[in-house]
């Protein structure tokens, strides 16, 4: 950590893998109300943001975890928060800086604890262009309801336009239908992603759910 | 061989941070971008989805695809994105061939100001509001105008205490005028009898001026009717005692339309009157009006006589009211 400011931090420095095994055994240390309470109140002085960034530092950490290889990246990001928050009340009285930043330093050394864990090999078979699309996969029915379920007609006919086509041809349809909607085609990149994630929220709960039923 | 430095806000730092590709500072940079920004941190995660539809519509290069496989799939969470990216990429194939599309254009819903600003500028609509503003303030206008022209008059007229006041006023002078219209033909009226008195000392005829109504309890008094015919018949007859002086005639009007009349005294169809004078008291009853006369009875002898009858005016002009006719037999 070449990088690492002179102002800040000092010596409160993100435990290292060392010196918490050392000190305290991580596994041993729980989560308790008040310590979550010290936690939330460094992160802001009203509780109700402070709820809220939590959850966004929680969500960020899990995609952070994930784009770096981990699978056990929900784990990764409880463990990061946890280790945080056994030293929330020092932050609040001497921490100066980002918090964001704080997290991600835990975030460092939790990587290197876990060492790139990458639990099970890539699967045998791979999704990959040219296999027949199995329509009795519970995912194609999950996607027909959270469709109809979720999407307005407006949306529905957004989405087909938006991916129909290929290469040029669907290069050429995302601009008509951002004409068409008097909007930009970045507006419009960012309103389908925030629809397609509607769906694959729904879809997962759904197939989730197929795969329960039928395992039982 | 390490990693230019770049700048993490293209697509392209992006997208190398998703294929795993990024270490030391610029990993960083990214990472800490991600956490503490919302919006780069929505840009990764359209970035992430943009990349798996290029991995399952084959538009990523050898070398990405390949390390997109080794780097990504190999966790479970993003392998379940690239499977539903591939069945919603089945599905949109599936639906655009079938056309179930809705071929009507996508309306974005505005929002109610919106509506309400492209309904007010629609040039009908906006005729028909100015007429409507015109139709309607008109009579603001007018009414407006009205008021303050009233309140205007309202401030000038004078109060009703000042009205009643200047109508006592009023009524006062009037009193007061009349009373001294009065005095002023009681001036006349003595004037008139003087001027009779020298004529009849002129004449050398004993011409008693008429005494005032209050002396006239002793008088012979002979009703005059109109109409009665001059001469015989059942006309007007006065027959006086030889020991009277004066006699009254109580001339029988059908109107009192004067403040004052004077009577002359014919005789046998004379054109030359032996004698006038004021009559002024007339005397009003229910179902009659009387102007009494006096006469001096020295004047009067066996004959025929006729009484006309002037009114005067308050300009001093006469106008004659009628002709009487009586004898003495």
């Amino acid at each position: 950590m070449s990088d690492r400011p002179q102002n800040q931090l000092d010596d409160i420095q993100p435990d290292s893998p060392q010196d918490l095994s050392v000190s305290i055994p991580q596994k041993e240390w729980v989560m308790t109300a008040e310590a979550l309470e010290e936690l939330l109140l460094w992160l802001d002085a009203d509780r109700e943001k402070a709820a809220e960034v939590y959850e966004q530092i929680r969500g960020r950490l899990i995609r952070l975890f994930m784009y770096r290889g981990f699978v056990e990246s929900d784990e990764m990001a409880d463990e990061t928060i946890n280790r945080v928050t056994r030293k929330a009340p020092r932050l609040r009285a001497n921490y100066k800086g980002d918090p964001f930043h704080y997290f991600r330093k835990v975030a460092d050394y939790i990587c290197m604890e876990y060492g790139k864990k990458k639990t099970a090999p890539l699967p045998e078979v791979l999704p990959d262009l040219g296999l027949e699309i199995d329509e009795s996969e519970p995912i194609h029915n999950c996607l027909d309801r959270c469709i109809n379920q979720k999407l307005s007609t407006d949306e529905h006919y957004m989405v087909i336009r938006y991916f129909e086509g290929d290469g040029h041809e669907k290069i050429v349809n995302r601009q008509k239908l951002a004409e068409r909607l008097g909007i930009t085609l970045n507006t419009l990149r960012i309103r389908i992603h925030r629809v397609c994630r509607i769906l694959r929220k729904c879809v997962d709960k759904c197939v989730d759910s197929e795969m329960e039923l039928h395992l039982s | 061989m390490p990693k230019m430095s770049r700048n993490i806000n293209d697509s392209d730092s992006i997208k190398q941070y998703l294929l795993g590709e990024l270490s030391g500072d610029e990993l960083e940079a990214v990472e800490r971008r991600m956490l503490s920004d919302a919006d780069y941190y929505e840009q990764v995660l359209i970035a992430d989805d943009e990349l798996m539809h290029e991995f399952v519509n084959n538009e990523l290069s050898d070398s990405d695809r390949a390390q997109f496989k080794k780097h990504a799939l190999s966790v479970p969470q993003r392998r379940r994105g690239v499977k539903f990216v591939q069945a919603l990429d089945h599905y949109v194939q599936k639906n655009a061939a079938q056309n179930v599309v809705p071929m009507e254009p996508v309306v974005v819903q505005p929002s109610w100001g919106e509506v309400l600003v492209a309904f007010f500028r629609r040039p009908a609509v906006g005729f028909a509001c100015s007429v409507a503003l015109l139709i309607t303030l008109a009579p603001i206008l007018w009414l407006l105008r009205e008021n303050q022209r009233l309140r205007k008059e309202l401030a000038q007229a004078p109060s009703q205490q000042a009205l009643q006041e200047e109508l006592r006023v009023a009524r006062e002078q009037n009193r007061t005028l009349s009373e001294e219209i009065g005095r002023k033909q009681d001036l006349l009226a003595q004037r008139d009898r003087e001027l009779l008195q020298l004529k009849a000392h002129e004449q050398g005829i004993d011409r008693t001026i008429p005494p005032s109504p209050e002396s006239n309890t002793s008088l012979e008094i002979f009703p005059i009717a109109l109409g009665m015919v001059r001469e015989g018949g059942n006309g007007n007859k006065v027959s006086f005692r030889p020991d009277a002086k004066r006699i009254r005639l109580d001339i029988d009007l059908a109107a009192n339309d004067f403040k004052m009349y004077r009577v002359a005294l014919k005789r046998n169809g004379v054109e030359r009157s032996i004698w006038s004078g004021p009559a002024e008291h007339v005397i009003v009853e229910p179902a009659k009006i009387t102007l009494p006369v006096i006469v001096p009875t020295s004047i009067l002898t066996r004959a025929e006589y006729e009484i006309d009858v002037r009114g005067i005016k308050s300009s001093r002009e006469s106008e004659h009211v009628d002709t009487y006719y009586f004898r003495v037999p």
